[in-house]
């Protein structure tokens, strides 16, 4: 009766095995409850089971929908941390002082570093190696039945590497967001451990509109690895107590969380693709009124010349929020057939390692440049601050001028950016001492004899 | 004051039974009763423990090819009564998985009292709940958050249906008592892809059921398609393609659309877009479609 079962409209036995592998139990649990169908079983009798039902086209849209890496095939996740360090014998000998005791007690799956070798040798005539990699162990603890438990050991990587004379960078590959964040938890102790700081990559010590800007700008590089098309945009809620939100395995990102519908993630595109400021679109700027920034976005990218590209590889950069860290992944590879057609082909992993690598690299230099810029304004926003304590009369301006993303210091030679409404976090500000910071609300607070002080923006 | 008046309750289990055995499943045993356990603890007297079973039926299951037990726990709540209950539907799953679990762990009881083999695979339960004053998007609620428990080392399969799910069973009834002949095709496992008589509780839920059929006095077996995804006009498509890789070699084919006269005029229309109307002698390949519907009747215990 079945010409050929490959034709059936409906999941393969295949597809089935990856959904329940792939997505995260409690959804498929919800996404069955809406059918009155509890399926009371081990994960692995799970895609036997769902292989008798025949649910509408909806039901599977929704599921495989749900399962991402399903649908898209991430080949490589990358995320870590970078610190101001010399040299690695430092982070060894910090690694050896943890081997084998848990290395974050505070954390519930109790990691522990087991191992530590050497991934590159030192080089001649030199004691320090090139790159040290930590083998992790953590456990979950998983209540499979009333009255027994079940413990599962989990073993991951951290690579360290020195990527200068005063920097090194800590790089883990997560298969999910529990290994992110033990390995997020590890690294920081070992940073502890070595009485350093992590240079901080967290998006939300930056002003709204540089948020913005920093996507717009890893949107719009012309070298290197380039933007074919913007398939996805998250946007964020920017919210100012993060303390009450748990972290820990299940969802990547908040509540407040949310990707763009379609039509307007075609609009961005079709923007980004014309080189538009993303800030200066109607939609982003009515996002940024109601105080949302992107916190992800995937697009496909393509290098010219690059040996092994077929296509265009979808990328992802997420600033994540549980755990809170940046992470990159690399998915499927799209190749066209035919003049109208295309097909999702599994990414190599050469190709998904140096696109990985490359925006991996490029979100931290961007990042990096960004609060230089914020901090230098920072700076010169001061000194006219204290110019002006001293009786120098600042320039007039407009109220209007306030609200101008790029603003003009009063003498009109330098264009800097604006000071913004979101403070500048101070915890994350350890690997630079010499910024001043300074919260705008207070900087504009009308002085004693009733005129604005010239430090707020646009002041 | 109890939740449900036990003589309502007694009906709606009859009149659930009557339903399911029009389609293979038998019954054993009597109709709400209560049943030893040998895996509870004994009574204080030394008699075995017992559980409350409203139905216990086995089928000839077309996914596995083999005897499997089924166990049903009716209920015939209204919406007040339920929310009354301390008992949720969450608890009243878990107590009919309990049940089944338990059977499949007492095979003397099984052949003595059920006068099933012990070989009997007991691995699903429902809870059938009728509900008088039914409101969907309610009703619906309670289900989607229903989470029963997985029990120790047995996997079992559960199912709450409810009006909607019920209605089906009874529409279904309804033209089985049509036909002389009728038989669902099992298409999702290609490899054991079959047509039996029998309706697997998995099928019930599904949104495309094929089968072939016999009407009484016609002698003419014919293919059709319960199609229950009705509220989704645009997924015709899908059905089509459905159509398309199960029966091209079909010359014709029913379409049995469980929806109102209005659902059925827009799907209609639908249909003729997508395919366009064919004429006898057109030179179109594959089946002649035919779209009509699958009279609602609504189930009344």
């Amino acid at each position: 009766m079945i010409k050929n079962k490959e034709e059936l409209p409906f999941p393969s036995q295949t597809d089935l095995y990856a959904l329940v592998q792939a997505i995260d139990s409690k959804l498929l649990t919800e996404l069955l409850s809406k059918q009155g169908v509890y399926l009371l079983c081990n994960k692995s009798d799970k895609a036997e089971f769902l292989r008798r039902f025949a649910f509408g086209q909806q039901w599977y849209a929704e599921a495989f929908h749900a399962s991402d890496r399903t649908a898209r095939g991430i080949a490589i996740s990358i995320t870590g941390a970078r610190a101001e360090a010399s040299s690695l014998s430092e982070v060894e000998t910090a690694g050896r002082t943890m081997l084998d005791k848990i290395a974050v007690p505070a954390n519930k799956y109790q990691p522990k570093i087991t191992k530590i070798y050497y991934g590159d040798p030192p080089e001649k005539d030199s004691k320090d190696p090139q790159s040290i990699i930590f083998q992790i162990e953590y456990r979950v603890l998983k209540p499979a039945y009333t009255l027994m438990y079940s413990t599962e050991t989990h073993i991951i990587n951290v690579a360290v590497v020195r990527l200068d004379d005063s920097v090194i960078e800590f790089r883990h590959n997560p298969h999910n967001s529990t290994d992110a964040l033990v390995a997020r938890d590890v690294i920081q102790a070992t940073l502890l451990q070595m009485k350093k700081s992590q240079i901080s990559i967290d998006i939300t010590t930056l002003p709204l509109e540089s948020r913005i800007d920093l996507i717009d700008t890893i949107l719009t590089q012309k070298s290197g690895w380039v933007i074919r098309g913007v398939t996805e945009f998250t946007v964020k809620k920017d919210q100012d107590d993060y303390s009450q939100e748990t972290e820990g395995e299940g969802d990547d990102q908040p509540v407040s969380a949310r990707k763009l519908p379609d039509k307007d993630t075609k609009l961005l595109s079709r923007a980004v693709l014309q080189g538009e400021n993303l800030r200066e679109h109607e939609l982003v700027k009515k996002f940024l009124e109601e105080g949302y920034y992107f916190s992800a976005v995937e697009f496909f990218a393509v290098k010219q010349n690059e040996v092994g590209m077929e296509g265009i590889v979808r990328v992802e950069i997420s600033f994540k929020h549980t755990p809170r860290l940046l992470e990159v992944s690399v998915g499927r590879t799209r190749v066209e057939i035919g003049s109208n057609g295309f097909e999702d082909i599994a990414t190599s992993d050469s190709i998904a390692q140096k696109v990985g690598d490359f925006y991996w690299s490029e979100v931290y230099r961007l990042f990096q440049k960004i609060k230089t810029k914020i901090a230098k304004t920072s700076k010169k926003v001061t000194r006219a601050s204290s110019q002006s304590s001293v009786g120098i009369t600042p320039g007039s301006r407009s109220a209007s001028d306030a609200e101008e993303d790029e603003v003009t210091e009063q003498t009109g030679e330098t264009s800097v950016l604006a000071l913004p409404n979101a403070p500048l976090a101070t915890a994350n500000t350890a690997t630079e001492p010499s910024v001043v910071v300074v919260d705008p609300s207070s900087a504009a607070k009308p002085t004693t004899d009733g005129s604005t002080a010239a430090a707020g923006p646009g002041s | 004051m109890t939740a449900e008046n036990s003589a309502d309750a007694a009906s709606h289990v009859a009149t659930f039974a009557k339903l399911v055995q029009t389609f293979g499943w038998s019954q054993r045993g009597r109709l709400d009763t209560n049943v030893s356990c040998q895996k509870c603890a004994k009574r204080a007297n030394g008699d075995l423990n017992v559980h409350g079973l409203d139905g216990f039926f086995v089928i000839d299951c077309p996914y596995t090819q083999r005897a499997r037990g089924i166990v049903v726990d009716g209920k015939r709540y209204t919406l007040k009564s339920m929310a009354a209950v301390t008992d949720n539907l969450s608890k009243m799953v878990n107590s009919v998985v309990e049940t089944g679990v338990h059977l499949h762990d007492s095979p003397d009881v099984l052949e003595k009292d059920l006068f099933t083999d012990r070989s009997t695979a007991i691995d699903t339960a429902i809870v059938a709940w009728y509900c008088p004053d039914y409101d969907a998007a309610k009703v619906q609620e309670w289900v989607r958050e229903c989470s029963p428990s997985k029990p120790r080392q047995k996997n079992m399969i559960a199912f709450v249906w409810e009006n909607t799910i019920l209605d089906r069973l009874k529409s279904l009834e309804t033209f089985r008592a049509t036909c002389e002949e009728l038989e669902f095709f099992y298409f999702m496992v290609p490899e054991l892809s079959k047509f039996s008589p029998i309706l697997a509780p998995e099928m019930l839920i599904s949104s495309i059921q094929p089968f072939r059929y016999t009407k009484i006095g016609s002698g003419e077996s014919r293919h059709g398609i319960f199609y229950f995804d009705v509220e989704n006009p645009p997924y015709i498509r899908f059905l089509l393609k459905f159509i398309q890789s199960c029966f091209a070699q079909t010359t014709a084919i029913d379409i049995f659309a469980h929806c109102s006269p209005a659902q059925l005029t827009k799907l209609t229309a639908e249909l003729h877009d997508q395919i366009g109307v064919r004429t006898p002698g057109s030179s179109r390949r594959g089946p002649q479609i035919e779209l009509k519907a699958l009279s609602k009747t609504i189930y009344e215990a």
